[in-house]
């Protein structure tokens, strides 16, 4: 199978704050790899360092077979075949759903605009928002979009999906919604790494669990190993904290 | 008594001084957008290497007299050669003076701007430049609009200096009027009238766009601008 993320020896550092210890990550087609772990474990910025949101001082990243620090053509490379969705959606406010969804086809890969708007009505539809097409982001509810920030990312034909909290921004009530969407594209076969603490959607979705403390990958394992035969004993006080 | 045979037999006069009031604002308007706009992205740069002469010039003008920097470019740049008409030396005066002022505008505008936003299309792929052009100004812009129309009518107003370099826009029209006729109360007076008039329209441009938001009876809400940013 193709790896789609190889990590070595990163280190990330904020000032003198040590943030990422030498992570090593693998991830290959199709894997679902969940993330978890305590609050400041560094979780997110590791997710950033994979797309270069976050520079890193040391070691290696390479997404897609690319070096994504050797070239400003690698990362560019990486940034158009890989999707990103925030815990806070980063919508573009000031342009419709629509126009959210077809931008980056449009002005990136320089697809044709009709072209680029028949599929993110397609997108659209696909995350349950066919009415929303002419809506602005400021009418929609949470729910809605964090769905639209997928279909936005999607509409690039990612060949991963990078997600960081998708759902712990929103009402309990929408969360099943925007899961439901994850949950398909998983089971589409997408690349996915998800930092997430909704360790229901992990058990159901995943094929991997990593562990995340203090900057360090703790446990990396099958998701089955996870839950019921945790290494460590930090991932054991994890598990009782949160299950 | 008030003169109402000389007011309309000088008015053609005055409207054609007001027109060229304005084109030396709207041109001016323009120049300085465009200068603000890069001098505003620049200024929120890191590099001190693009933050100290930005500062420089930003002080500078801040701190000089917009008459000296009018007077400075016309009688003083033709020492280096650069031989300016008066038009030119004001349009650049202008442009030079009020960019100063927009740059801080948008520089705020900018600072009040998500970081996910940029972060969303550095994620998507799209280049600096596409980021700004697409994401981050068209944002800026919109918030900005209330301050930006507020420096444009200073603007209008500090084209008056333009009189002293024989511009024929509205102050010096009224100044050779009023030495021709020596009726200085209607001369003046139509002027101020027209300048007024200006500044009611922006005003009231700028209290449609920022919206109902700002409500209350007071003065300042017909004569002042909207809230700046
Ligand atoms: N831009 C930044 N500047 C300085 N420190 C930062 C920055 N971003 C994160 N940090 C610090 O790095 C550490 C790891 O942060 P990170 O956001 O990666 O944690 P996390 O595991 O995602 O936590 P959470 O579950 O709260 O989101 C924290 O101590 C945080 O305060
Ligand atoms: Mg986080």
């Amino acid at each position: 199978m193709e790896r789609v993320v190889r990590i070595r020896g990163l280190h990330k550092s904020f000032g003198k704050l040590h943030v990422l210890k030498n992570i090593d990550l693998d991830v290959y087609e199709s894997d679902v790899l969940v993330l978890c772990g305590p609050s400041g474990a560094g979780k997110s910025t590791l997710l950033r360092c994979i797309n270069m949101l976050e520079h890193y001082h040391e070691g290696t990243i390479d997404v897609l077979g690319k070096d994504i620090k050797s070239s400003r053509a690698n990362l560019s490379y990486v940034r158009k075949n890989s999707g990103m969705v925030f815990q806070h959606f980063n919508l573009f406010p000031h342009i419709s759903v629509m126009d959210n969804v077809a931008l980056a086809p449009i002005h990136v890969k320089k697809i044709p605009k009709d072209q680029a708007y028949e599929k993110a009505k397609g997108l659209l539809d696909q995350v349950g928002l066919s009415a929303k097409y002419d809506a602005y982001p400021g009418q929609l509810s949470g729910g809605q979009k964090q769905r639209v920030a997928i279909a936005r990312a999607l509409a690039m034909d990612p060949k991963l999906m990078l997600f960081d909290e998708p759902t712990s921004a929103l009402d309990p009530e929408m969360i099943k919604e925007v899961l439901d969407v994850m949950i398909k594209l998983a089971l589409g076969g997408m690349t996915m790494i998800i930092v997430s603490h909704e360790m229901g959607f992990a058990r159901e979705v995943a094929n991997k669990i990593g562990f995340l403390d203090d900057g360090k990958i703790i446990e990396l394992t099958p998701k089955n190993e996870f839950f019921t035969n945790p290494r460590s004993e930090r991932t054991k006080e994890f598990l009782s904290k949160i299950l | 008594m008030l003169d109402m045979r000389l007011i309309s037999q000088y008015l053609p006069e005055f409207f054609e001084a007001l027109f060229e009031t304005l084109k030396v604002a709207a041109l001016s308007g323009v120049f300085a957008l465009i200068i603000g706009t890069v001098v505003g992205i620049i200024s929120t740069m890191k590099s001190k290497l693009a933050i100290i002469p930005v500062g420089i010039y930003t002080g500078f003008i801040r701190s000089t007299p917009l008459l000296v920097q009018l007077y400075f470019v016309h009688y003083g740049l033709p020492i280096t050669g650069i031989m300016l008409t008066s038009f030119q030396s004001a349009i650049i005066a202008f442009s030079l003076n009020s960019g100063a002022y927009i740059s801080e505008i948008v520089r705020g505008g900018l600072a009040s701007m998500d970081k996910g936003q940029s972060e969303a299309s550095r994620a998507l792929g799209l280049s600096w430049f596409q980021t700004m052009r697409l994401i981050i100004l068209p944002q800026v812009f919109k918030k900005i609009l209330p301050p930006l129309i507020s420096q444009f009518s200073y603007l209008i107003k500090d084209t008056s200096l333009a009189a002293v370099l024989v511009i024929p826009e509205l102050t010096y029209t009224a100044r050779k009027i009023a030495a021709r006729t020596y009726m200085p109360f209607e001369s003046f007076g139509v002027p101020m009238l027209m300048y007024f008039g200006i500044y009611l329209i922006l005003a009231l441009l700028s209290r449609f766009i920022s919206g109902k938001k700002e409500p209350g009876r007071s003065a300042r809400r017909w004569f002042g601008f909207g809230k700046v940013v």
